[in-house]
């Protein structure tokens, strides 16, 4: 998943950093409104993390101008008052929950991931697709019910192609949601990781879950069941 | 009695001046005209006695009048002028052929030379003139006789009567006209006081921020320091407010700092919980103090610079935001408000109040939050929230509402919304009420006093 962090305190900003990419996100930082709104009209976010008392554009207008552009990433509001004003202001803008400083990290995971789900139309932490049944909350991943063992980035796409089944997922998308920004880009590792996912979602090569359409990217083939 | 109109006062004390002024002026003139009639009938008399002494003639002892005396009058029978001459014992010598037919007409003695007038009275209708005189006769004798002349009062009456009409009539007409002019005068002077009210009623009423209209010197001053309270009132809000906000993003960022740096610092969860719990306890008391500065601003707010809050569109950017925030317990929410129901309040302490109590229901609800408004008797404005949740249990109601004066000592829950609720309707003199809601749980009720 990649996230955007708008929050003007350094310190701040780099707690939040830390325990989204720790959480699996990758992430890129602006430190006030106008980069911001750079950051959010360049590229695509699953979710995008706005502090309300921003310098030189405040949370509210950024919010607000980030929907006039058609950004429809999910949005949480971070805000120091916690004043109904605030919060309504901030959800009319365009943002989907708010968080009250000084908040703790795993209510904030929480708050993440539930907006991701509700983005994607999933409203429950465990979606399940086929046989695969992915927990976006733990983190785990079972594959006709045994667990499986798979690294950060190898989950972070299987959960992006799960949130957007039958859809299909250019190289350059999934490149874009799982690297932050500023990393070396090499759509290669994708079909890397593809490859990895199949043999451990699909080792007899029986379901084939993750289909590759020629020139235009990836789509997971399996159908949404109830989990 | 006290009039409380400046409108009624003037009109008032205008008709009073008006009628005295008219009353006096009328009564003056009506004696005016009277005495000049009846200094005219005198003169007129005096010519008579002069004229009837020019006849007289008296020879040896005997008074000598001719036939027919000079003024035609007084040889015309009742004509109304007569003329009686008596001696000084009062007996009758002669009178005028005028007054032959006439039964003894009463006379009061003369002094010798001198004019008496006398004005008709029970006794008589006639105005009589009476004066003495001394006939010195050849042989050196004096006879003494008094002339007494009578004139008839009633068309003298009738003159000042006709003329007392007239009068009366025109000076009515007078007093109408002028109640008139004043009244055009009175509405003319006092507008830019009735248009002051105006514009003070449509600042109550939310239509205007400021009196915008040209008013004369008088009242410039007036509308100028009006205008400069009104400013000064919402910009000392505002800048109270600003300052509260600041304060709490200055407090807030580093607290939020200090939890995230609790948990890379140790892993001691012992430790971990007691950072965490102090974290959480100066966050409370930031709350508490900024909410409590945040009452006393508003009892010292100046109603005038509150506008009327419509609470339909109030609860309906509400409940648009409490959805988004709980998609996912997909909540039925029903707002029952009158879209002309409003409150004279700060729109923000109103967004807490309501932000708070509907965001405890939704916190609360199992599928259904609702909230209505209706006006009560005397007047007072009931608002209710309900949810089909678990409800507050009946003995714990009071204690939750006492412990609105602690916010500092709360722990999350339904208790700390309900504090800063409370805290800001005690400020606004409303009750609030816990009670059992026919949806299955809690019915939170709050009650405004008229304004």
């Amino acid at each position: 998943m990649r996230a955007l962090i708008v929050e003007d305190e350094p310190q701040l900003q780099q707690q939040l950093a830390d325990t989204l990419s720790q959480s699996g996100y990758s992430i890129d930082q602006a430190s006030d409104g106008e980069e911001g709104l750079y950051y959010g009209n360049e590229f695509n976010y699953d979710i995008a993390i706005i502090d309300l008392g921003l310098p030189k554009i405040d949370g509210i207008e950024l919010i607000r101008q980030l929907r006039a552009n058609e950004r429809d990433m999910p949005i949480l509001i971070l805000t120091a008052r916690g004043n109904w004003q605030d919060k309504v202001e901030g959800l009319e803008a365009g943002a989907d929950d708010y968080l009250v400083k000084p908040f703790h990290m795993e209510e904030l995971l929480a708050r993440l991931n539930a907006l991701i789900r509700r983005a994607a139309g999933k409203a429950d932490a465990a979606i399940k697709m086929g046989y695969l049944l992915l927990n976006t909350r733990t983190q785990q991943v079972l594959s006709r019910e045994l667990p499986v063992t798979l690294t950060a980035y190898e989950y972070k796409v299987l959960e992006y192609l799960m949130l957007n089944p039958q859809k299909v997922i250019s190289k350059t998308e999934l490149t874009e949601h799982i690297y932050a920004q500023d990393y070396d880009r090499d759509s290669n590792v994708i079909e890397v990781f593809i490859g990895r996912l199949r043999k451990k979602l699909d080792p007899d090569n029986l379901a084939n879950p993750i289909e590759t359409l020629r020139g235009r990217g990836y789509r997971l083939a399996l159908s949404e069941s109830n989990a | 009695m006290i009039i409380r109109s400046i409108n009624s006062r003037l009109l008032l004390s205008l008709t009073l001046f008006v009628a005295l002024s008219l009353g006096l002026s009328g009564y003056a003139l009506d004696r005016a005209f009277r005495n000049s009639v009846e200094t005219g009938l005198e003169e007129k008399l005096k010519a008579n006695i002069y004229a009837l002494l020019a006849d007289t003639d008296a020879e040896q002892s005997e008074l000598i009048m001719p036939e027919r005396l000079q003024n035609p009058l007084f040889n015309r029978i009742e004509s109304g002028l007569y003329a009686i001459i008596n001696n000084q014992h009062g007996e009758e010598l002669w009178r005028s052929p005028s007054a032959i037919t006439l039964n003894s007409l009463p006379t009061n003695p003369a002094t010798t030379g001198l004019f008496q007038i006398s004005q008709p009275n029970s006794n008589s209708d006639y105005y009589q003139l009476s004066y003495g005189i001394i006939w010195e006769l050849e042989n050196g004798e004096e006879r003494h006789y008094h002339v007494h002349l009578f004139q008839n009062a009633e068309p003298v009456i009738a003159e000042i009567d006709e003329f007392r009409t007239v009068l009366w009539q025109w000076f009515g007409a007078i007093g109408i006209i002028l109640l008139l002019i004043q009244g055009i005068i009175m509405r003319w002077g006092l507008r830019p006081l009735r248009n002051l009210a105006q514009e003070l009623q449509a600042i109550e009423g939310g239509q205007q921020e400021h009196l915008k209209g040209e008013y004369p010197s008088e009242l410039e001053n007036v509308t100028q320091n009006l205008n400069l309270l009104i400013d000064n009132e919402r910009r000392q809000r505002q800048r109270y407010r600003d300052t509260l906000a600041d304060l709490a993003h200055s407090l807030k960022t580093p607290l939020a700092i200090l939890r995230g740096l609790s948990t890379k610092t140790t892993d001691n969860p012992k430790q971990h919980k007691s950072f965490d719990e102090q974290i959480t306890r100066m966050d409370d008391i930031i709350n508490h103090q900024l909410q409590r500065a945040n009452s006393k601003a508003i009892t010292v707010a100046n109603t005038l610079s509150m506008q009327p809050i419509a609470l339909a569109s109030l609860s309906d950017k509400l409940l648009r935001s409490l959805n988004k925030v709980y998609a996912d317990k997909q909540v039925r929410c029903e707002s029952r408000i009158d879209k002309k129901i409003s409150l004279r309040a700060d729109e923000r302490d109103l967004m807490e109040v309501f932000g708070n109590l509907l965001d405890n229901a939704f916190k609360a609800c199992q599928h259904q939050v609702c909230i209505s408004a209706r006006f009560s008797d005397p007047k007072s404005l009931l608002i209710c929230i309900e949810d089909d949740g678990d409800g507050i249990p009946e003995q714990q109601r009071q204690a939750v509402l006492k412990r609105g004066n602690r916010a500092d000592t709360q722990h999350s829950g339904q208790g700390i919304g309900l504090a800063v609720a409370l805290d800001i309707l005690t400020s606004y003199q409303a009750q609030l009420h816990i009670d059992k809601s026919s949806l299955g749980g809690a019915k939170i009720q709050i009650e405004f006093p008229s304004q």
